[in-house]
């Protein structure tokens, strides 16, 4: 796509994953250091993001346009809607901070990074495998020492589930 | 560990974690294990729980005391420190497992990021110091410091613990004035040792630049900015004392010198205490001298406003309590005041109503200790021999505070004893001196 202008904005494409295109003003993606400095240093008009789902990339764009919004009248209405942007499955969050991460947007990875911190905080070892994707590489032995050391770590209602 | 999180997102999720939860995560794989156990995560999860717990209203306050009945146990109890000035609200007791030779209690040299520093020298000549994180229930017993009775015979030594920010480092400050011809603790420079958490290994630091001394026994500290103050003294000609604080710096490791508030300059140092009102430096005076039953019924609380500037020390109040005031504990969060009466009664006072609430909590006399409290990683990547805390069925020398490298030194100390206790009481008064 070429790079156009509508009045005085600038105008950019994002292409998702699965190659849907989000076109939005420059001045929005700047909140990602990734973008900014593809813009800047490249002069893009259109970024490929494979690795991002469009569905995430909806979500992102979402917050950049209430982020650019913000100001110190409506803190109250953005922090609501900080709290329903997170209020998704843990997946999705997932993603999302995953994506987060990968573009640089700062301050809302730090929030994605709490959120993520805050719905796994009283999940049991194995959920935690589950969501993260991982296989144990302990012993059976090696997993009691540590139930052994720290009892009440492990102790109470720890929740089994992925969500 | 799958592909599907970057390296560096994991650390700035899991540094977000409580402590029970990352003790817990430990179990999921290696790398994850090795992640929380590095020192550079432990830091940052450091900066994570103190920044949440000053910008929250749930900040948590550590009430320690001694109680008498059933039986002599010490406790360490977490409340929430609600903003409301409401009674205390139980979290947890931590589990204390070490025992004192003392037949007292340990004194609590100072908490920071959640890292007690004990030592059980109330009172008797021990070298026992400890670093204890309950949180992950471990502990270190420091080494034997340089100076101690054997090379240097009878001294007295004061202790401050801190955080070095610089070196990301905790330290413990021992300060010991050695005993003068008559006598007394007076000889100046006094000899100053450092340990330092990350060395596991005492160091002497230079003291040519302290010219004043410390009350025994009695001492105060506080840790704040970075440094650690003390109460001390001069005793000028014709017997009028001249008082300040003795701060150290952590990092650069030297001292210097705060001055008081005027009216506090010259009064009996015995009769002094500092202490810390949220982040400001705050000086406790007990007009009617310290400590004298129920004839002590008042203490007056002044802040420093602004660290560092004299003209910003502020008398608060003054606290009234009739039937006798034991002594001032501390400050709450929510600016209550909390004060011991003599009978061992734990009552918070608001400083604007001018009104005393009992809490309900009874304690041995001078028991008490008062922090704010939060759970950190602290110790968990053992790199200084950190070992697990001992087990209270266990009665050997280890649970008695003595691990075996420090049996020598206690032989040493039974034969002090003795000696040390008819001292006491006769060097404790600063009157006589």
């Amino acid at each position: 796509m070429a790079s156009s202008t509508t009045g005085e904005k600038k105008i950019l494409t994002l292409k998702g994953g699965d190659n849907e295109e989000f076109i939005l003003e420059e001045s929005l993606v700047l909140q990602s250091e990734l973008l900014k400095n593809m813009v800047k240093e490249e002069r893009v008009s259109s970024i490929p993001l494979p690795s991002i789902k469009s569905k995430t990339l909806v979500k992102i764009i979402e917050y950049l346009k209430k982020h650019a919004e913000l100001t110190p009248s409506n803190k109250e209405e953005f922090k609501n809607f900080e709290k329903e942007f997170v209020n998704v499955v843990l997946e999705e969050l997932l993603d999302i901070t995953v994506a987060v991460n990968y573009l640089k947007i700062n301050g809302l990875l730090e929030f994605c990074c709490q959120a993520v911190a805050d719905r796994i905080k009283d999940k049991s070892v194995e959920a935690v495998r589950k969501i993260f994707r991982i296989e144990s590489d302990f012993t059976p032995e090696e997993e009691s020492e540590f139930r052994k050391e720290t009892p009440e770590a492990f102790e109470g209602d720890l929740d089994d589930t992925t969500n | 560990m799958s592909d599907y999180l970057p390296d560096s997102l994991l650390p700035q999720i899991l540094s977000r974690l409580p402590v029970e939860s990352l003790l817990r995560f430990r179990c999921v794989s290696k790398q994850w294990c090795s992640l929380i156990l590095s020192p550079n995560f432990i830091s940052t999860h450091l900066s994570h729980s103190v920044s949440t717990t000053t910008t929250t209203s749930t900040s948590l306050l550590l009430l320690r005391h001694l109680s008498l009945k059933p039986r002599k146990q010490e406790h360490y109890s977490v409340y929430f420190d609600s903003s409301k000035p409401e009674n205390l609200t139980l979290v947890k007791e931590l589990k204390f497992t070490f025992k004192t030779r003392s037949k007292n209690h340990f004194r609590v040299v100072g908490l920071c990021n959640g890292l007690f520093c004990l030592s059980d020298d109330l009172f008797g000549y021990t070298y026992t110091i400890i670093l204890w994180n309950p949180a992950i229930r471990k502990s270190l017993t420091l080494p034997v410091p340089r100076v101690h009775f054997g090379p240097y015979g009878p001294y007295m030594f004061c202790l401050g613990f801190g955080f070095d920010y610089k070196t990301n480092d905790h330290k413990v400050v021992r300060i010991a004035y050695l005993q003068g011809f008559n006598g007394a603790y007076t000889i100046l420079p006094p000899e100053v040792e450092v340990y330092s958490l990350s060395t596991g290994l005492w160091k002497t630091v230079n003291s040519k630049d302290i010219s004043c001394k410390i009350v025994e026994y009695f001492y105060s500290s506080v840790y704040l900015n970075g440094a650690i103050h003390w109460v001390c003294y001069r005793k000028r000609e014709g017997g009028v004392f001249s008082n300040s604080l003795l701060v150290f710096d952590l990092s650069d490791e030297t001292f210097s010198e705060m001055g008081l508030p005027r009216e506090l300059v010259h009064v009996s140092p015995l009769d002094l205490t500092v202490s810390l009102c949220g982040e400001l430096i705050s000086m406790i005076w007990y007009e009617k001298g310290r400590d004298r039953g129920e004839s002590c019924d008042c203490c007056a609380v002044w802040v420093m406003n602004q660290y560092g500037e004299l003209d910003s020390w502020t008398k608060k109040f003054v606290v009234v309590l009739e039937r006798g005031l034991s002594h001032a504990i501390g400050f709450r969060g929510n600016g209550e005041f909390l004060v011991e009466k003599c009978v061992g009664d734990l009552l918070s006072y608001d400083p604007e109503s001018k009104e005393f609430k009992d809490l309900g909590i009874h304690g041995g006399k001078e028991s008490f200790f008062l922090s704010e409290y939060a759970e950190s990683l602290v110790l968990l990547d053992g790199i200084s021999g950190a070992a697990a805390d001992p087990s209270d069925a266990s009665d050997s020398e280890e649970a008695n505070g003595f691990p075996p490298q420090l049996q020598n030194a206690r032989n040493e100390m039974d034969l002090l004893k003795n000696w040390y206790w008819s001292t006491l009481f006769a060097k404790a008064s600063l009157h006589e001196s």
